[in-house]
C-alpha cells in the first residue's frame, strides 16, 4: 500500500460518498469508469477504502469486552436460571401444595385440564437486565417490560427484533413467553415450536415445559402429556401422574 | 435444495445493519455464536480464555470478510457456519502451533478445514498498522473518524455535536484522515 500518494479533500470526499452508497445515476458511472481505467486512482480509492475498514474495525475491538461481557452475562444466566429452576420449583411446589387444598373450590367451575394449568402455570420469570451493560438494548428494554407483567410493550419490541433476527431462539422463547402470559396459548405454542426447531437451544426443556401447559390449557391432553413427557422438569413427573390419573 | 438456502428480506436487512455496524446486531451475533464456538475449543483441549481470544479474532476476519465482500452469507445459518468455520480453523492453526502440535491433538479427529478466503498479507498489514496507529491520534480525531466511518453519522450530524459548520467537520475530517496517513507512512 502506497501511503505516499497525494488525495485531495474533494478526492476523500468523492471516495466516501461512493462507498457509502451516496453516488448515484451519472455520478456512480462516471466514478465506477474511473476505477476500471485509471490505475492511480484505483490506487486512491483501494487506500481510502481499506483506511475506512481499518478505522471501523479498530472502532469494533473496542467494543468487543463489551460484547464478550455481555455474552458471559447471558450465559450464566442460562445455567443460574436452569440452577433456580429447582429452588423455585421447590417453593412453587409448596405453594401449588397450598393451593390445591386452600383453592380446590376456586377450580371446580374450569375443566381438569385448566385446572392442571392454573396449578402449573407460573410465568417464566425472565433474564435480568444490566441497564448500564445494555443502553439502549432492544432486547432488556423489553424484558424489563416483560418482567413487570406489559406482555403487549415486550411483544412489540421483541416481534421488531424477531423481524431482523429471524432464528434466534431467545427472542422466539421469550415471545411465546409473552404471549402465554398474555393468556394467547396459541400463538405461544408456535413460539415455542420454533424454539424446539434448534436442537441446541439452552430453552429447550423450558420450551417445552410450557409448550405442554400451553396445549393443556387449550384442552389438548394427550398432545400436552407427549410434550411434557419429552421435558426435563421437576414437576414433570406430579403433572403427569395428575394428568394421567 | 433446503428452504434455508434461499436467501430472505429479512436476513438482507439483517446483513445491511451488520455492514452499518449496528451494535444491537454485531452484540446479538458475537452473543449467539460464541457458546457454540466456547463448546467446540474447550472440547478440544483449550480453555475458555483461548475460546474468548479466538472467537474475537474470527469474529473480526468475519466482519472484514463481510464489508470487502470476499464471503457474502445468503443465510443467517450460512452466517453462522461461516463464523464457526472461521474460528474452528483459527483454532486448528493454534493447535498445530509449535508450542502445542507435540502434545495436544483434536479429540482424534482429522479436521478438513473450510477453505476461508484471506485478505492479502499487505492489507492484512496495513490494518494492523492503523489500528496501531489510530491511538496515535488525538482524542477529536479518533472521535470523528469514529463517528464518521464506524456509526456511519452524516457530517451534518458530526458538524452539530462538535458546535463547527459541515464544511469545516469536512476538513477536519480530512485532516485526521491525512494525519492517520503519516503516521503509516512512518
Amino acid at each position: 500500500m502506497n501511503n505516499n500518494i497525494t488525495i485531495t479533500e474533494q478526492e476523500l470526499e468523492l471516495i466516501d460518498n461512493y462507498l457509502a452508497g451516496r453516488l448515484t445515476g451519472a455520478d456512480k458511472a462516471a466514478f465506477e469508469a474511473q476505477l476500471a481505467g485509471n490505475e492511480e486512482w484505483k490506487a486512491k480509492f483501494s487506500q481510502v477504502k481499506l483506511l475506512a475498514i481499518g478505522i471501523q474495525e479498530a472502532a469494533l475491538r473496542e467494543q468487543l469486552p463489551q460484547f464478550h461481557g455481555e455474552a458471559e452475562h447471558y450465559k450464566k444466566l442460562a445455567s443460574v436460571k436452569n440452577i433456580n429452576w429447582i429452588k423455585r420449583l421447590s417453593i412453587a411446589a409448596s405453594v401449588i401444595a397450598i393451593i390445591s387444598v386452600l383453592g380446590w373450590v376456586l377450580f371446580f367451575k374450569q375443566p381438569a385440564e385448566e385446572k392442571m394449568y392454573t396449578a402449573f402455570y407460573k410465568p417464566d420469570p425472565g433474564l435480568s437486565t444490566e441497564m448500564g451493560l445494555s443502553d439502549n438494548y432492544i432486547f432488556d428494554r423489553a424484558m424489563v417490560d416483560y418482567k413487570t407483567a406489559n406482555y403487549k410493550a415486550a411483544l412489540e419490541s421483541w416481534n421488531k427484533l424477531l423481524a431482523v433476527n429471524a432464528g434466534n431462539d431467545t427472542l422466539h422463547y421469550f415471545i411465546a413467553s409473552a404471549q402465554m402470559a398474555d393468556n394467547n396459548p396459541t400463538a405461544a405454542i408456535a413460539g415455542f415450536d420454533k424454539v424446539l426447531q434448534n436442537h441446541q437451544s439452552v430453552f429447550t426443556n423450558d420450551a417445552l415445559w410450557y409448550k405442554g401447559l400451553a396445549l393443556l390449557k387449550k384442552g389438548k391432553k394427550q398432545e400436552a402429556i407427549a410434550a411434557i413427557e419429552k421435558a426435563e422438569h421437576s414437576q414433570k413427573q406430579t403433572l403427569l401422574l395428575k394428568l394421567k390419573e | 435444495m433446503p428452504a434455508d438456502s434461499f436467501p430472505n428480506s429479512k436476513f438482507l436487512q439483517q446483513l445491511e445493519a451488520i455492514k452499518n455496524n449496528s451494535e444491537p446486531h454485531l452484540r446479538e451475533l458475537y452473543r449467539y455464536n460464541y457458546k457454540t464456538v466456547e463448546k467446540y475449543v474447550v472440547q478440544n483441549s483449550g480453555t475458555a480464555d483461548e475460546a474468548k481470544d479466538i472467537f474475537q479474532e474470527a469474529f473480526i476476519a468475519v466482519w472484514r470478510n463481510i464489508q470487502l465482500e470476499k464471503f457474502i452469507p445468503q443465510t443467517e445459518n450460512s452466517l453462522n457456519a461461516y463464523i464457526f468455520q472461521v474460528s474452528k480453523n483459527k483454532w486448528i492453526s493454534y493447535l498445530r502451533s509449535a508450542m502445542h502440535k507435540k502434545t495436544i491433538g483434536l479429540s482424534g479427529q482429522e479436521e478438513k478445514e473450510m477453505e476461508v478466503e484471506e485478505i492479502n498479507v499487505a492489507d492484512k498489514d496495513q490494518l494492523d498498522a492503523i489500528a496501531e496507529n489510530i491511538h496515535k491520534l488525538g482524542d477529536n480525531c479518533r472521535e470523528i473518524l469514529k463517528r464518521f466511518y464506524y456509526n456511519k453519522e452524516s457530517l451534518r450530524a458530526i458538524a452539530a455535536i462538535f458546535n463547527w459548520t459541515e464544511a469545516t467537520a469536512r476538513n477536519n475530517k480530512y485532516r485526521c484522515i491525512e494525519k492517520l496517513r503519516n503516521l503509516l507512512k512512518n
